[in-house]
């Protein structure tokens, strides 16, 4: 009983500290287009886009394939394609799963639940095209302005968990753990 | 004569040969070291390391590469002139032999020096009308192996001597910093080409890709590195050519564009001061970002497809990924105000539709989105955006571009799944070539779209259904869309599908600052890799 009590106080503990991390920017996240970007290592940035991808698998119930784990940094670009010198970056992060084509409705319809639990805006949604499974979610957290897609990949029996971040901005001197390839 | 009757006599082609062997080696060693400083040292280093210290290194490491191309180019040069030289005077003694074989069994006689004459008179010739007769056909017969003789040991000299002078005029200072630049290697390399009459006069005007495909296959290894070393400005524009030859072509033509804009001054160029800065720092940027991605593996590297600075606005053709072996090709056409200073932007711009692409593909497939500043984009300040003679020019080109990509991607025996998609006036680029003939697309999408020159989707050459259009809900272009040319793309009625967008403005489909969303983006990976975008209900516009 008490391992079960322990078991269940963990779980709570880790949900708390998962809606802490699913609006992790939400403090300094700026609605002016001018304001600075939120402050963030690089390896801060991807350890928070590695959580989130991880317990929307964990919701799904779906594994996610080690070997697929795609962290892509991106120059934050402004709309004539400046860049500033300070190198604010957004990263593209995405992992993929396999899951039997027929189960990827139940799967996306529990992330959306979730993503929609802690907050987010869902800007995209859909179980089947052309009556065959084939599910997506796209969600928007209107606080901590980053993205979270769980969604049907090509092929027969793939899905993939992806999440843009908002324009960051490294700490001073800190140390890239990956290049923007 | 003697001297060089001899010489061609005893003349053997395998020294010079292997003499360029010699030389082709080398060259292979520099583009060797040429493509392993690329893709392991300059590569990763420029990605990932900055400040004064980086610049510096960063600048030497580029020097570097540029000499190594002279090498490269002086080496292949230097074999050529030897394998050319070589195949000539081999040649001139095949002729000279069987011209002194024929005359020989003609019964005359050839001496050491190379010199016909008649055999001696026979006892009672003189009295033989039937022989005097034939002694005089003879005499007339030696005029001739004579005449050909002569012109043998001529055509060898002559070879002989443009060999040397081809070979002098390249620089023994191939590695030295300081007495060779590329716009000289090149110069010196095209005169030595001259000097042997190799420069082939026909380059294929470019507008048949398929074409222009035939020639550039139908070449001799070394003639394309000739026309690439002498001819980069033509050879890299030419549609249908795979994307490899393009980009090494095109690299040469940015660096010697760059050297001749750090030379110089703004006049030179009949521009204004903070244009001049502006093409030479985007020079630079582009320059960098190639670079930089030279360390990724071949479907994340960045491939130069063509490069002018000096035309209007500037014009750029930029691939992530190499577009001859993807599986998924978008090719990106921009609109209204681009210039080349945003050409680097727009490398990183492509850089995340491919990866917003990547996560929709089939696991292995690989996609590679490029960005196609081809034309001359009209400006926001004056009235060329109410026009459409700019998109209409630009339209054949965009044409030629994607025939050109199925040309050169057949040929590595892929069928790619390809998107042409455009935003604001080059959405308009779009619609008139696909009205005018087809685009080669297998999906077609328009964002932010004034018109597409067609009043409805059926009329762009492709099934409608996979002519999907974009427009941000606060997007201006709305209250102007259809008064360009054709009915407003957003319209019901004018059958395309129209797709979910959560960004704002006209300018920030791909907006990844503050404030923005990213429905929009995820979509566009959608449609590149072939997958159903999110779409909005069919409503009345």
């Amino acid at each position: 009983m008490t391992a079960v009590i322990t078991r269940v106080s963990r779980r709570l503990a880790g949900t708390a500290l998962l809606v802490a991390m699913l609006g992790a920017c939400s403090s300094t996240a700026p609605t002016d287009r001018n304001a600075m970007p939120p402050v963030k290592s690089k390896a801060d940035a991807q350890a928070w886009a590695r959580q989130i991808t991880e317990h929307m698998a964990r919701t799904a119930g779906i594994e996610i394939d080690p070997t697929t784990i795609d962290a892509f940094f991106s120059p934050c670009t402004g709309r004539n394609g400046e860049t500033a010198s300070d190198d604010r970056y957004i990263l593209m992060y995405t992992v993929k799963s396999s899951v039997p084509r027929a189960q990827h409705p139940e799967a996306v319809r529990k992330v959306r639940d979730m993503l929609v639990g802690e907050g987010l805006d869902v800007t995209g949604y859909r179980e089947s095209v052309d009556g065959k499974p084939d599910a997506l979610v796209d969600a928007f957290h209107p606080n901590s302005r980053y993205s979270a897609t769980a969604s049907t990949s090509g092929g027969e029996d793939r899905m993939y968990l992806s999440v843009i971040t908002p324009c960051l901005l490294p700490p001073p001197a800190s140390v890239s753990p990956t290049g923007t390839s | 004569m003697t001297g060089t009757y001899e010489l061609l006599v005893k003349f053997d082609p395998h020294g010079l040969h292997d003499a360029a062997k010699g030389w082709t080696a080398l060259g292979h060693a520099a583009e060797s070291i040429g493509r392993r400083h690329r893709s392991q040292v300059n590569g990763p280093l420029c990605g990932n390391w900055e400040g004064e210290d980086a610049k510096a290194a960063l600048e030497y490491m580029a020097k570097t590469e540029q000499l190594l191309n002279i090498a490269k180019m002086e080496s292949d040069t230097a074999a050529l002139v030897l394998n050319t030289v070589a195949d000539r005077m081999y040649q001139a003694q095949t002729n000279l032999t069987n011209a002194v074989k024929r005359a020989v069994d003609a019964g005359l006689t050839v001496s050491s020096d190379g010199v016909v004459s008649l055999p001696p008179v026979d006892k009672g010739e003189a009295n033989d009308p039937e022989a005097q007769k034939a002694r005089q056909q003879l005499g007339s017969e030696m005029n001739g192996f004579q005449d050909r003789i002569n012109t043998a040991l001529k055509d060898a000299q002559t070879a002989s001597d443009q060999g040397n002078t081809a070979l002098g005029r390249l620089s023994s200072n191939a590695l030295d910093p300081t007495k060779v630049n590329l716009a000289g290697a090149k110069n010196a390399a095209a005169a030595a080409m001259k000097d042997l009459g190799l420069v082939d006069p026909y380059l294929p005007d470019g507008k048949d890709p398929e074409k222009s495909a035939a020639w550039w296959k139908g070449l001799a290894p070394e003639q394309q590195e000739a026309y690439l070393a002498l001819h980069p400005g033509e050879i890299g524009k030419l549609d249908g050519l795979p994307a490899t030859v393009r980009d090494e072509a095109n690299r040469l033509v940015l660096d010697e564009k760059l050297d001749a804009y750090r030379a110089g001054k703004p006049g030179d160029f009949g521009i204004t001061e903070e244009e001049y800065k502006s093409r030479i720092s985007a020079m630079e940027e582009i320059r960098r970002k190639l670079t930089a991605s030279d360390g990724n593996p071949e479907e994340h590297r960045m491939f130069l497809l063509g490069i002018d600075p000096d035309v209007h606005n500037g014009r750029a053709i930029v691939s992530t990924g190499n577009p001859d072996n993807s599986q998924h090709t978008a090719v990106f056409v921009p609109g209204t105000g681009t210039v080349l200073s945003g050409v680097p932007g727009q490398m990183d711009h492509i850089r995340r539709l491919q990866k917003a692409a990547e996560a929709e593909a089939k696991h292995g497939d690989n996609v590679a989105v490029v960005s196609w500043l081809g034309y001359e984009t009209p400006e926001w300040g004056d009235a060329s955006v109410a026009f459409t003679d700019r998109g209409d020019a630009g339209a054949p080109d965009l044409r030629n571009f994607t025939k050109g990509l199925r040309v050169a991607e057949g040929d590595s025996g892929v069928c790619s799944h390809l998107t042409v998609m455009a935003h604001s006036y080059g959405t308009y680029v779009v619609g008139a070539a696909a009205r005018d003939g087809g685009v080669n697309a297998d999906d077609i999408l328009a964002l932010g779209s004034p018109g597409m020159g067609v009043d409805k989707a059926s009329e762009l050459n492709i099934d409608p259904k996979h002519v999907w259009v974009g427009t941000a809900r606060d997007d201006f272009i709305r209250e102007v869309a259809g008064d360009l040319s054709g009915r407003a793309p957003q319209n019901m009625y004018f059958g395309a599908q129209n797709i979910q967008i959560d960004t704002s403005g006209h300018g920030g489909y791909w907006d990844t600052g503050p404030g923005a969303a990213s429905e929009s983006l995820r979509n566009q990976g959608r449609i590149i890799a072939g997958r159903p975008p999110t779409v909005l209900p069919q409503i009345p516009h």
